[in-house]
């Protein structure tokens, strides 16, 4: 059994891919992504769609997409940030555009 | 030639026999039956229809059948056959000719997938196109009953069908199918309008076919491009209210109340988006189908 306190240290953080190829489409700043296989349509905001699109790029933990965007973006990478990635990615999961993947 | 053309004797012969090869829109179905209602109700609602030779080529052919044994006598049914094999449970022999529009919608929505199908009401002005998606209860036929007798013409009451060549909507051009407090309501309304019997006691309630209007059935085949698209809601004693909404939103919206999106997959959201785009979205409440033709007609005038 894991101690309680080293639980976090012994959990990698799980890495997410898309579920199949995307499409995307903005229409008036907000976007709509298609899911090609099983089709599905999904309204993604301006934050997700930045995730989404990392995602899109190759699989990642939330920490890495969270550099990434910090990167490109030039935000600061905080526990804030990567708290807000992982909250995104998980919504991702939740609507079917991204699974956990291996890393 | 016109089913108008047809004695009564001749139109339920052709239906019992080698059936009636009929024009609606951009399809053609050979309807066959040996049942009274259906011929009643066929040669009522599509009297001014083009009738084309018992041997020309029809796209779907629906045969609504009597019962078989007992149920030819005791109870009688009506049983919808496409290519020989039922696809709905039997109905009681009473709703055979909800059954049989039922039917003609089933085999557009199943198979006709050169078109991106949307469970909506089209209506037209001006050249330009309404799409009115609902769910059922919304007051989507109802609204599309009392515009289309308030200068909006009829495409479908049903069924939106956007080419997937060239986006344009396809007039279907069948009869408007109303249900329950509905059908008086557009009694009072439009006092001109002409339907067929009402049927009771369907899943649905109670529900009868509407005329299409010889003017816009003599424009069945001109479609028209999307310019608006407005999701109604029918709340008792609330204010007529047209407002926007996101088009973002009804992207998803409209793909959820499509027959076929799954089907067409990737091409159907292309099409579908540049449909959106060259639309204003809007949500519209009302409970009083004059003060809504008001609101259309001004809208119609942007």
């Amino acid at each position: 059994m894991i101690p309680e306190r080293h639980a976090h240290a012994a959990l990698p953080a799980p890495h997410f891919a898309i579920v199949a190829p995307l499409q995307w489409r903005e229409i008036d700043g907000q976007w709509v992504v298609f899911r090609s296989d099983p089709p599905g349509l999904c309204e993604v905001d301006a934050f997700g769609a930045a995730v989404l699109n990392i995602i899109e790029e190759g699989p990642g933990t939330a920490p890495q997409v969270a550099g990434t965007l910090s990167r490109l973006t030039e935000c600061a990478y905080t526990d804030e940030l990567v708290q807000q990635v992982t909250e995104h990615l998980r919504w991702l999961a939740s609507v079917g555009l991204v699974e956990h993947a291996l890393p | 030639m016109t089913v108008a053309d047809l004695s009564a004797a001749q139109l339920a012969a052709q239906l019992a026999g080698p059936g009636l090869v009929l024009q609606t829109g951009p399809f053609t179905y050979r309807l066959q039956s040996p049942i009274d209602l259906i011929a009643q109700g066929v040669g009522q609602l599509y009297a001014s229809y083009p009738v084309l030779p018992s041997t020309a080529f029809a796209d779907f052919t629906v045969n609504v059948a009597a019962g078989r044994g007992l149920r030819r006598w005791v109870k009688p049914q009506a049983r919808f056959l496409y290519d020989g094999q039922p696809v709905f449970d039997p109905l009681p022999g009473d709703q055979a000719y909800p059954l049989l529009e039922w039917a003609m919608n089933w085999c557009i929505s199943s198979h006709a997938h050169q078109y991106l199908i949307i469970h909506a009401a089209v209506i037209e002005r001006h050249g330009q196109a309404m799409i009115l998606p609902a769910p059922p209860g919304s007051g989507k036929s109802t609204l599309c009953a009392g515009l289309v007798h308030s200068g909006w013409r009829l495409l479908s009451d049903e069924l939106a069908l956007i080419s997937m060549n060239d986006g344009l909507i396809w007039p279907l051009c069948r009869p408007v199918s109303l249900k329950n407090a509905s059908i008086d309501v557009i009694r009072r309304f439009a006092p001109r309008a002409e339907f067929n019997r009402v049927t009771h006691d369907t899943a649905k309630g109670s529900v009868t076919h509407m005329k299409v209007l010889p003017e816009h059935l003599s424009q069945m085949d001109r479609p028209a491009h999307a310019r608006w698209l407005v999701f109604p809601k029918y709340e008792a004693g609330s204010a007529t209210a047209l407002t926007d909404r996101s088009r973002a939103t009804s992207l998803v919206d409209l793909a959820r109340n499509s027959f076929n999106f799954g089907v067409l997959g990737a091409a159907g959201f292309q099409r579908l988006g540049d449909v959106i785009e060259g639309c204003a979205c809007m949500d519209f409440r009302y409970s009083d189908l004059r003060d809504a033709a008001s609101v259309f007609e001004r809208l119609s005038a942007t």
